[in-house]
């Protein structure tokens, strides 16, 4: 249940080898990687990273050729691309099939292909809109050039005005001569010539006017015959990216081993990179990393091939904070790992919190959502993703999480009541036996449980915050520390129910108990300190903290809300589905369609919460009283891939 | 209508509006921070979208106290009772905490979201962590609703 094992490691190989022995441990995907340079300090420099530059520059080709390809690949449905397998290759595979391929070769004929594609998409555009353009003027029969430089010394342009502007324009000046071309409710086009020298200024006044100024091209043909033309180039145009397409779509069935190849080069890439943490003597080249201790032989065998070149140093098990930390649990706690990641891994000399939060996870989760129906809907799912999807193994492992919480969840429901919200009416009666508490017709009752189970939870820390003090500082210490709070917290508890009633008023004997623990906290807080004042007064300030105890317990209070509102929701789409069933002719469709929907809503949204004050309650509420986090991850040295799956 | 019946209306209607509001603008203050997160790297959607809809649930709470006070008073079932006018105030009162809390907590979780979304912007693997500051926030709005309904469950009413 601790934190695992882990042994240092260092490897000396000569430098020729570095290649072969970075791939050998890239491959076994379990060796943390440190820069050797913090280890060993007397050594510098690095081994020659003689590819890196020409494999980045592959690696970009090859990346901007799959990207190319990848519109003309067949799509697929949904349920095709969740169900699909990343294809798997071994490792001399890849490195066949790159050579099989021509990658280079195939990579810059897609590249010069979607270039020249590219290009003549921009040219379509700029020509469409010329095109567009010169749609308005075709009626005039007049050479473009012509109207453009009518004389040496006059300019023309094509203006566009709205109609309302038509006196203000005509009343421009003499200096203007205009030729109406077209004319339409809002609209006026026209020819307008003026003197070279006045030409800006008339543009200007135009623009004022809200005219706009068309810029078409300046050639020896009318509108139409320009036009004309353009739609022949662009015809043209059209052909030559058709044929385009198809030479790409024929290229697009490489496009899997070309992905092979793009993840063959990024694990090259990734070698070099991990050559940066290594350091060099003349001829030998140095690796320091950490191994954990299941995998130690392993690489020590993978290593021995390499006969007399390589040598590896096996040091540890190491104890110091510095080393990585790895977790190593059982199946059924290993799925919430990821909670406890969420917080921070374990420090070395602390323990591994996920076996104990995994119980108590799973009760407040299933209390947060107190629904047997929607507990019995996450098993089902989880269950058919895992087995039927291909996902990722950290998707895999959530799903594994949820089930857990899902089983638990139906538990809870049984136990309230719980199976889509349906009223207990209609619930056998067998069902109707199990429940020991409806959370909505006693609500106080429900809310004293989950406040019993979050003192639980308290006081359980309480005691593992002496079994952290025990390991760390002796019993002695623990006892001091830690032994009148855990006497404190129960006593003032049955104290303050035996005063209320709730239990036979011979318990308020416990209140002696409580007030002799709280001495207990006051004189023994601060053991520390010779001064017996300063001592008295560490103690009492501690008990003072204390009063955080009751807002801590509170805090557990959320879990009663969360069920309420899940039960309470489920209530309202019943409701809403009953009432909706009265519309006529789709009452009954538009019902079912309410009550699938609106308990799909209701149970994301409640896992969801469920999950998130979930682990809310564990971090704050719990590992505050005995854990701190903070260890560095284990973070192997593994070939990262983006479209296939390596095997070892 | 008698005035008790209008304010329980009123209170439950207060109930659904404002915890509608606070989720409102929360969820809208953390999706425009997501969505500028998004406008860097796209890739980044599925750990922003808790983020962006964790302020959501303070819509919910309020939901669920405008459907208990509806059903307590009979109005969706098409039989309201009859309520004195202090039964009338006594519900509107009950639905305050929880609409006054969700409207509030829902602005201030979404402002802490929208910080969660940035720093996961820079540092996508502490995305939970944000997460948790944003639950935190949720504290007072399920206290607020906690407050409601065991009011709410208080006040007995002649039954519909």
């Amino acid at each position: 249940m601790a934190v695992g094992k882990v042994y240092r490691v260092f490897v000396f190989a000569l430098k020729v080898s570095v290649e072969d022995v970075l791939a050998e441990i890239q491959e076994l995907a379990s060796v943390h990687l440190e820069n050797t340079r913090d280890v060993i300090q007397e050594l510098e420099g690095e081994p020659d990273s003689s590819e890196g530059s020409t494999l980045s520059r592959k690696l970009v080709q090859v990346e901007s050729a799959i990207a190319a390809l990848t519109p003309y690949e067949k799509p697929l449905t949904l349920l095709e691309k969740l169900a699909r397998e990343r294809p798997r290759y071994r490792v001399e595979d890849l490195a066949r099939l790159d050579e099989d391929l021509g990658v280079d070769r195939l990579a810059a004929e897609v590249n010069s292909l979607a270039e020249r594609d590219m290009k003549l998409a921009r040219e379509a555009d700029s020509r469409g809109a010329v095109l567009g353009a010169l749609a308005l003027w075709e009626s005039l029969s007049e050479k473009l050039r012509d109207v453009a430089s009518p004389t040496p010394s006059t300019v023309g342009f094509f203006v566009r005005v709205p109609a309302k502007a038509e006196e203000q324009l005509f009343s421009l000046g003499e200096d203007v001569a205009w030729e109406v071309l077209g004319r339409t409710v809002s609209q006026l086009r026209l020819i307008a010539v003026v003197w070279c020298d006045v030409a800006e200024e008339t543009k200007q006044k135009i623009a004022e006017l809200g005219g706009e100024i068309v810029a078409l091209p300046v050639v020896d043909r009318t509108p139409a015959q320009e036009s004309q033309r353009l739609a022949g180039e662009l015809d043209a145009i059209r052909a030559e990216r058709a044929k385009l397409a198809q030479d790409l779509a024929k290229l697009s069935s490489k496009l899997e081993p070309l992905r092979a190849s793009r993840d063959y080069l990024a694990i090259r890439l990734q070698r070099e990179e991990a050559r940066h943490l290594l350091s060099s003597t003349e001829r030998v080249a140095v690796l320091a990393g950490y191994v954990p201790e299941t995998k130690r032989d392993e690489l020590a065998r993978r290593l021995e091939r390499f006969g007399s070149a390589v040598k590896v140093v096996f040091e540890g098990p190491v104890e110091d904070e510095s080393a990585p930390v790895v977790l190593s649990n059982n199946a059924v706690v290993e799925p919430f790992e990821m909670v406890t990641r969420i917080f921070g891994l374990p420090q070395r000399h602390e323990f591994d919190p996920t076996p104990i939060i995994t119980p108590f996870f799973a009760l407040f989760f299933a209390i947060a959502l107190t629904d047997a129906g929607y507990g019995l809907v996450i098993m089902l799912v989880s269950a058919l993703a895992r087995r039927f999807l291909k996902l990722s193994s950290a998707v895999k492992g959530f799903m594994r999480l949820i089930f857990v919480g899902g089983m638990m969840t139906v538990a809870i429901g049984v136990l309230t009541g719980g199976y889509f919200s349906i009223p207990q009416e209609y619930l056998p009666s067998f069902a109707r036996r199990l429940i020991l508490v409806d959370p909505m017709t006693e609500p106080t009752t429900f809310l004293y449980m989950v406040l019993g189970l979050g003192f639980l939870q308290v006081w359980f820390g309480m005691m593992l915050s002496f079994v952290k003090h025990a390991r760390s500082e002796g019993v002695r210490v623990a006892l001091y520390l830690d032994l009148p709070w855990i006497v404190l917290l129960p006593s003032v508890a049955l104290y303050l129910a035996a005063w209320i009633g709730q239990i036979p008023s011979q318990w308020t004997v416990a209140g002696y108990v409580a007030l002799a623990a709280a001495l207990g906290v006051v004189l023994f807080k601060g053991y520390e300190h010779r001064n017996v004042l300063l001592r008295v007064g560490v103690g009492a300030y501690a008990l003072y903290g204390g009063t955080s105890l009751i807002g801590d317990i509170l805090s557990y209070s959320r879990l009663m809300a969360f069920g309420l509102v899940t039960v309470g929701i489920g209530m309202a789409v019943n409701h809403l589905s009953r009432l909706v069933r009265g519309i006529p002719v789709f009452g009954l469709v538009a019902m079912v369609l309410l009550l699938v929907a609106g308990h799909l809503f209701n149970l994301l949204i409640n896992a969801f919460g469920a999950f998130v004050h979930t682990a809310r309650l564990q971090f704050i509420e719990f590992f505050g009283r005995f854990y701190e986090g903070g260890g560095r991850e284990f973070v192997p040295f593994v070939p990262q891939t983006k479209y296939i799956d390596v095997e070892p | 209508m008698e005035i008790g019946l209008l304010l329980a209306i009123l209170g439950a209607a207060s109930a659904v509006a404002l915890g509608g509001i606070g989720s409102a603008v929360g969820v809208g203050l953390a999706g425009r921070e997501g969505a500028g997160v998004l406008s860097e790297d796209p890739g980044k959607f599925g750990r922003l979208i808790l983020l962006v809809a964790l302020p959501g649930t303070q819509g919910i709470y309020g939901f669920l106290a405008w459907f208990l006070v509806m059903v307590k008073i009979g109005l969706l079932g098409g039989n309201a009772i009859a309520l004195t006018t202090e039964q009338g105030w006594a519900l509107f009162i009950a639905c305050q905490p929880v609409a006054l809390a969700c409207l509030v907590s829902g602005i201030h979780q979404g402002k802490v979201c929208a910080a969660g979304a940035a720093m996961a912007a820079k540092k996508p693997e502490a995305a939970g962590k944000a997460l948790i500051f944003g639950a935190m926030v949720e504290t007072y709005a399920v206290l607020g609703l906690i407050a409601t309904i065991l009011i709410l469950n208080g006040i007995k009413l002649p039954v519909a």
